[in-house]
C-alpha cells in the first residue's frame, strides 16, 4: 500500500470558494484519515486512512452494472446495497456507475497537484486575503506532507491555515505552525472521560498541544462544536472558555452550531448515525453560549 | 469615501437605503395597481396622419405624425409625482405603433390579454377600433410585410419557419437601442436644435438633389423639436391646473414649480437639478412616442447631473435628501414604460422590460476616477425603489474606491439582480475597436442590456438577430438535418460524422456556424434597408452626434459611429460541453461509438439512460476551470466573431458580434435536439457566456476563470455572465468585502460584465407556487431584471435549476 510522505498525501476533497475557514476566499484541502471517531462527524468518509465507497441511493437508476461487474459478488441483487463485509473497496462498481450513485472516496495527490490548484485561484486570494486551508480528516496524521505543503505554499506567497483536532505529535504540529498564518483547533469536551466516549480518545494530548500552540503566538482560533447532549452543557462551555482565557498568545474561541449534514453521509457508508433525530439548536442557544463564554473572560468570535 | 456634509445640506436620509419618503411609498403603492394594458392612442393618430400625408416624403410624414401625437395625446394629472409627462395613456401600458406592430398584432389581438408571457389587457372598444380602422390601413404596409416578402427562400426556412435563427425582432417593433447625446442636448435645449437646423437649411439649395434630401432631414427635425416644445407647455398647463385646486400649500408650490420647469424647458436648456432630471424624462417621453422601443438610455446620470447637483447643493437650493427623492420619483416614471412585443418575442425579452439603462461610476474622459455623490445616490435609490426598471449599471475599474464597491455590494445582496457590473478596461477597449477616440471610449455607457456604446455618438442596433452555437453542433452531427423538424435539411451537408476525426468534427461545426451567420446577415441588411426606405426617425436622429453634420437620418447612416447590427450568439457552453463529451467518450476513452452517440441523440436518450448518465456526469464541462475545455469556448467565439465581421451591413462597414442572449436561450433551446453532453431536446440552452446551469461545480472563482478564456473584447456588442450567490456568503460586513473582492477579481481577469443573483431556490419555488405573495420578487433573466412571478413557468424552472454557489 502507498504511504504518505513529504510529497504524497491522501485526500478526499478539494473545495474552492470556502469562506468559513480563515480570512477571505479560500481553497480547502481535506486530508483523509483521522485518529478520532466523533459521533457527530460531518465527514465520516474522512475517517479511514484508506479508500471508501459511498452509495447514494437516491441517485441509483437501477442499471445493474455494479451487480454484474463486482468481482466479490458483494452487491445485493435486490437493491444494489453493498455487503460491506465482502467488499474489498476495489472500486470496480464505481467505474461503471455513470449515475454517480456509487462513488469512491480518497485519492493520492502530490504537493505539485495542490500548488497547481492554488495557483488557479491566486487572483481571487489576492483581493480577499484568502489562500490555502488544510483540513480533514486530520492533517497531523500526514505531518510530512502537510508540513511541506504549507511551507511551499508560504514560499509562493499564499496565505496558509490549518484546521486540526489537535491529536498528534507536538513536534509535527510545531513544524507546521512555522509556516501557518492561522490555526484552528477543536476543543470538543473538557472532561477527559466524556471526550473519550464521544471521540474515542481522551483529551490530554489535545490540551497539551493547545497550550504549546498558543505559546508560539500563531493566530489561534479554538472551535467548540455545540453538539446537543454532547458538548452543549453550560459546564462544558464555561470550562472551555476558562481554559482558553488562561492561555497566553493570540487566541480566541468560536462556537460552531450543530448541523446535520453528516447524517446522509453515514447512510451512504451504511453506518449508523448515533445522533439520529437530534434537533438543531436555534440561533439563540448559540448566542447565549457565546455570552456565557465571554463572561468567563474569553474572547469569542 | 463620501465628502462630509452638514446635516442641513444632507437632509434626512440614509445612503444604505430603507428610506421611506412618504411620497415615494405612495407612488410605489399606486404603481402596483396598474395592470399592463394596450394603448392605441398613438395608433389612431399616426394612422390618421399617415392617411393625410400620403405622397409626402416619409421622414416628413413621420415628423408630422409625431407632432400630431404630442399635440393631441392625453396628459395625466401629475398626482403625487415630481416628474411629469407620460410615455403612455396609463402606467405600464404598451403603446401600439401600427407601422411596426400591426403585422403581428392583427394576428394576436384576441390572445394578447391572455397569453402566458407579458400579457396586455384590452377593451372591446379598443379591439374593435384596431380591427376596423387601424389594421386594414396597414395591411401590407408594415416593415415586417415587406421583409417577409423580400427574404430569399433558404433564409426564410431558417428565420421564418423554424426559428433556428431569429432575426425578426427589428421588424416587429421599432429599434430603440441608442444613447441620446445627453451632453449636447442638455446644453442646447430643443430651441437650440431648431436654430441650428434653420441655419443648415439656409445654407442648402433644393436645386441639388442631395441637398434637397438634407433640407427635408432638417425640416423633419424642426417639426419634432417644435412638437416637444408644445408637449412641454401642455404638461406645464396640466400641472398649473392641478395647482389651482390643490389645498396643501406645499404641494401647490411643488406643482407650480413643476409647471415652471416644463414651461422653461419648452425652448431652453435646464438650469438646475430638478429641471435637468425633468428634461431627461421629457426626452425619453419623446423617444417612446416616436417608437415604442427598448433601450433609450439615460446614460451616465451621475456625471451628466453632477454640475446641476453640485451647484444646487452648494447654493443651498436643495438638500441631498430631496435630490434622492427626485431620483426615486424619476425611477418610478421609467418603470411606467413597457416595450410591446409579440408573443414569440416576449419569450426572448421576458418581463415588460423597457431597458432604460442608467450608468454610474467609472473613469472620466481623462482616465481619472469619476465616482461622486450621485454615483452612490442612484444606487441608494434602487434600494428604495426595487422595481424592475430602470436598469442600473455600475462601471468599475482598478481605482474604484472600496467604499463604492461595498455600496454596490449592499444593493447586489438585496437579491434584485441589480446592479449589473461592468469593467471599464474591457469596455474601453471595445469602444476603441469600434472606432472611438480614447476620450470618447472612456465616456462609454451601457445601452439596453449589456451593450457598450460611446455616449450619444453611436448607432448600431445592438440586437440584429440571434443564433445559437448548439444548432451548429447538431447540424454537424446530423449532416445538416434538424432533429426538431422531422430531420429536414436546414443546414449544410458537412458529411457523415461517423467517418470524421475530432478536428474534422470541429471544422464541420464551424462550417455550420458560418452558414447560420450568413443567413442572419441577409435578414439584417434587408431589414436595415427597409428602415431607411420606410421608417426614418427624425426625432431620435436629432438627438445623436453626427446627424446634423451629415444631414442624414440615423437609418441612413448619419450617426458619427455606425457599426452593426449585432448578431447575438447563445449557448456557447452547450457547444463546448458537447465537443468535450465527444472528445472524451468517442475519441479518447472510446466508451461509445459515434454511431451509438448519434442514435442516443436521435432518441433523445430514451432507452439510453446509462449513456445519458455517463455523458451528463462524466463530461468535463465548461465553467470548472478546465483549460482544455474552456479553450474551446475561446476558439469558437473567436470564429463567430471573424465570420460576423466579414459581412458588410447596409449602413455601416460590417456587422458586430455579441454573446448576450437576453432570454433567448429558452426559445432557442426549443429548436435544438438532444446534445452529446446529456442535455435533452427542447430544454433551455446556457445563457451568454455563463456555464450551463448545474454543471459548474467548483464555485464562482472557477466560473470566472473559465469565462475569462473567451476573448470578450472583440464581441463589441457585449457579453454576459450571471452568478448566483447564496445569501449566507454575502451576509454582514464580511459579505460586502467578499462581493468587493469578487468584483476586483473580475477586473483583474478582464471580464467585461457580471451580475450577482442573491436568492435561494427555496424562495423561488415558493414564489412559483404562490405568486401573489412574491409579486415584487425580482430575478435576473440574463442581462436584465424581471419580476419572477411574471415569467412563464419554463423560465422560472430554468432560473431555479441554475447552480447555487453555496459557500
Amino acid at each position: 500500500m502507498k504511504k504518505h510522505d513529504e510529497n504524497n498525501g491522501f485526500i478526499f476533497n478539494i473545495q474552492k470558494f470556502s469562506i468559513h475557514d480563515g480570512e477571505g476566499i479560500r481553497t480547502l484541502v481535506f486530508m483523509k484519515g483521522c485518529p478520532l471517531r466523533c459521533i457527530w462527524c460531518c465527514n465520516p468518509e474522512s475517517q479511514s486512512f484508506t479508500e471508501d465507497i459511498l452509495f447514494v441511493r437516491t441517485k441509483c437508476i437501477g442499471c445493474g452494472y455494479c451487480l454484474v461487474k463486482c468481482p466479490q459478488q458483494a452487491v445485493s441483487p435486490d437493491d444494489f446495497t453493498i455487503d460491506r463485509g465482502k467488499c474489498t473497496v476495489c472500486g470496480t462498481c464505481t467505474n461503471f456507475c455513470y449515475a454517480e450513485a456509487k462513488k469512491k472516496v480518497g485519492r493520492w495527490v502530490t504537493i505539485r497537484d495542490i500548488l497547481h490548484e492554488l495557483e488557479k485561484d491566486r487572483i481571487v486570494f489576492g483581493h480577499s486575503g484568502g489562500g490555502l486551508t488544510v483540513g480533514g480528516g486530520e492533517p497531523l496524521s500526514q505531518p510530512d506532507f502537510v508540513r511541506t505543503l504549507v511551507k511551499d505554499a508560504h514560499q509562493l506567497s499564499f496565505s496558509t491555515a490549518m484546521e486540526t483536532c489537535g491529536h498528534g505529535k507536538w513536534t509535527d504540529l510545531e513544524g507546521i505552525i512555522e509556516n501557518l498564518d492561522e490555526l484552528f483547533m477543536d476543543l470538543k469536551n473538557m472532561d477527559p472521560e466524556r471526550h473519550k466516549q464521544l471521540t474515542g480518545v481522551d483529551n490530554a494530548l489535545i490540551l497539551e498541544n493547545a497550550e504549546k500552540s498558543a505559546k508560539t503566538g500563531v493566530k489561534l482560533t479554538f472551535r467548540l462544536p455545540l453538539i446537543p447532549g454532547c458538548t452543549d452543557d453550560e459546564e462544558n462551555v464555561a470550562a472551555t472558555a476558562r481554559f482558553v482565557s488562561k492561555l497566553e498568545g493570540n487566541v480566541r474561541l468560536e462556537i460552531l452550531p450543530y448541523h446535520r449534514l453528516g447524517e446522509d453521509k453515514f447512510e451512504w457508508m451504511d453506518r449508523e448515525y448515533d445522533l439520529k433525530g437530534v434537533q438543531v439548536h436555534d440561533e439563540k442557544v448559540k448566542r447565549d453560549m457565546e455570552e456565557l463564554a465571554r463572561s468567563c473572560g474569553c474572547q469569542v468570535v | 469615501m463620501l465628502p462630509e456634509r452638514d446635516k442641513a445640506v444632507l437632509g434626512e436620509f440614509s445612503y444604505d437605503g430603507g428610506n421611506h419618503f412618504p411620497r415615494i411609498d405612495k407612488l410605489l403603492e399606486e404603481y402596483w395597481t396598474h395592470k399592463p394594458m394596450l394603448d392605441i392612442e398613438r395608433a389612431k393618430i399616426y394612422t390618421r396622419v399617415y392617411r393625410e400625408t400620403e405622397g409626402e416624403r416619409i421622414n416628413i410624414r413621420r415628423a408630422k405624425a409625431f407632432k400630431a401625437y404630442l399635440e393631441e395625446r392625453e396628459i395625466r394629472d401629475p398626482g403625487l409625482q415630481l416628474i411629469i409627462g407620460d410615455t403612455a395613456q396609463q402606467p405600464r401600458a404598451g403603446t401600439v405603433c401600427p407601422e411596426f406592430h400591426s403585422g403581428w398584432l392583427a394576428d394576436e389581438i384576441d390572445t394578447i390579454a391572455t397569453r402566458k408571457q407579458d400579457p396586455y389587457g384590452t377593451t372591446p372598444e379598443m379591439v374593435k377600433e384596431l380591427k376596423e380602422e387601424i389594421f386594414p390601413y396597414w395591411e401590407g404596409k408594415t416593415v415586417v410585410d415587406h421583409w417577409r416578402k423580400q427574404l430569399p427562400e433558404w433564409v426564410a426556412q431558417l428565420a421564418l419557419k423554424t426559428g433556428i435563427v431569429d432575426a425578426d425582432i427589428k421588424t416587429q417593433s421599432p429599434p430603440g437601442e441608442v444613447a441620446p447625446y445627453w451632453a449636447m442636448i442638455l446644453k442646447k435645449g430643443w430651441g437650440g436644435f431648431i436654430k441650428e437646423a434653420e441655419m443648415h437649411i439656409a445654407n442648402l439649395s433644393d436645386i441639388d438633389p442631395e441637398e434637397a434630401e438634407k433640407i427635408d432631414f432638417y425640416r423633419g427635425s424642426i417639426i419634432t423639436m417644435e412638437a416637444m416644445g408644445i408637449y412641454s407647455r401642455r404638461v406645464a398647463e396640466v400641472a398649473k391646473k392641478a395647482a389651482r385646486t390643490e389645498k396643501d400649500p406645499k404641494r401647490k408650490t411643488e406643482l407650480l414649480r413643476m409647471a415652471e420647469n416644463c414651461e422653461w424647458l419648452a425652448t431652453e436648456p435646464p438650469r438646475d437639478f430638478w429641471e435637468a432630471i425633468q428634461f431627461i424624462w421629457l426626452i425619453l417621453v419623446g423617444c417612446m412616442a416616436e417608437g415604442n422601443a427598448p433601450s433609450y438610455s439615460p446614460g451616465r446620470v451621475d456625471q451628466l447631473l453632477w454640475p446641476y447637483f453640485e451647484k444646487d447643493i452648494n447654493e443651498g437650493k436643495m438638500t441631498v435628501a430631496f435630490a434622492l427623492e427626485l431620483i426615486e420619483a424619476f425611477c418610478i416614471k421609467t418603470a411606467e414604460s413597457t416595450w410591446l412585443l409579440s408573443e414569440n418575442a416576449a419569450m426572448y425579452f421576458a418581463g415588460y422590460q423597457p431597458f432604460h439603462t442608467l450608468n454610474t461610476g467609472g473613469i472620466d474622459t481623462r482616465g481619472l476616477d469619476a465616482t461622486n455623490d450621485l454615483s452612490y445616490l442612484w444606487i441608494t435609490a434602487k434600494m428604495d425603489v426595487p422595481l424592475h426598471a430602470p436598469s442600473l449599471c455600475v462601471r468599475v475599474h482598478k481605482g474604484s474606491p472600496e467604499h463604492f464597491l461595498q455600496h454596490i455590494g449592499k444593493l447586489a445582496r438585496m437579491g434584485l439582480g441589480y446592479p449589473a457590473i461592468y469593467n471599464d478596461e474591457s469596455a474601453i477597449k471595445m469602444m476603441l475597436l469600434s472606432g472611438g477616440t480614447l476620450e470618447e471610449a472612456r465616456d462609454w455607457q451601457i445601452v439596453g442590456c449589456v451593450e457598450p456604446f460611446i455616449s450619444g455618438k453611436m448607432a448600431k442596433w445592438s440586437d440584429g438577430g440571434h443564433y445559437n452555437f448548439a444548432t451548429a453542433m447538431e447540424f454537424a452531427l446530423t449532416n445538416g438535418r434538424s432533429l426538431m423538424n422531422e430531420g429536414k435539411l436546414l443546414g449544410l451537408e458537412t458529411g457523415d460524422p461517423r467517418k470524421m476525426t475530432f478536428d474534422e468534427i470541429k471544422d464541420a461545426v464551424k462550417a455550420q456556424m458560418a452558414y447560420l451567420i450568413e443567413a442572419i446577415s441577409v435578414c439584417a441588411h434587408i431589414c436595415e434597408r427597409l428602415y431607411y426606405e420606410m421608417t426614418p426617425f427624425p426625432y431620435m436622429s436629432t438627438l445623436l452626434d453626427g446627424t446634423y453634420q451629415s444631414g442624414k437620418d440615423l437609418t441612413a447612416g448619419g450617426v458619427k459611429y455606425t457599426y452593426g447590427p449585432a448578431f447575438i450568439g447563445t449557448g456557447i457552453a452547450d457547444l463546448v460541453n458537447s465537443l468535450s463529451a465527444i472528445r472524451k467518450f468517442v475519441y479518447e476513452d472510446k466508451t461509445i461509438t459515434m454511431d451509438e452517440l448519434i442514435k442516443a441523440l436521435e432518441a433523445n436518450f430514451e432507452g439510453y439512460e446509462v449513456i445519458h448518465k455517463m455523458l451528463s456526469n462524466g463530461t468535463p464541462m465548461y465553467g470548472n476551470d478546465i483549460p482544455e475545455v474552456d479553450i474551446m469556448a475561446g476558439e469558437f467565439s473567436d470564429f463567430a466573431y471573424e465570420e460576423i465581421i466579414k459581412h458588410k451591413s447596409f449602413r455601416g462597414p460590417h456587422y458586430i458580434s455579441g454573446l448576450y442572449p437576453v432570454s433567448s436561450h429558452v426559445p432557442h433551446g426549443l429548436v435544438v435536439g438532444a446534445l452529446p453532453y446529456g442535455r435533452k431536446a427542447g430544454t433551455p440552452l446556457a445563457d451568454g457566456l455563463s456555464p450551463k446551469g448545474g454543471t459548474d461545480l467548483h464555485g464562482p472563482t472557477a466560473v470566472l476563470k473559465s469565462v475569462s478564456k473567451v476573448n470578450a473584447e472583440i464581441h463589441t456588442a457585449g457579453t454576459l455572465l450571471n452568478m448566483r450567490l447564496d445569501p449566507v456568503s454575502v451576509k454582514g460586513d464580511l459579505g460586502l468585502k467578499r462581493i468587493s473582492s469578487l468584483i476586483r477579481t473580475l477586473v483583474d481577469l478582464n471580464i467585461y460584465h457580471i451580475q450577482f443573483n442573491v436568492t435561494n431556490s427555496e424562495i423561488l419555488c415558493k414564489a412559483q407556487k404562490t405568486p401573489d405573495k412574491y409579486r415584487s420578487l425580482i430575478i435576473r433573466v440574463a442581462g436584465y431584471s424581471a419580476y419572477f412571478t411574471e415569467l412563464c413557468k419554463e423560465m422560472q424552472d430554468d432560473i431555479i435549476q441554475r447552480t447555487i454557489h453555496q459557500a
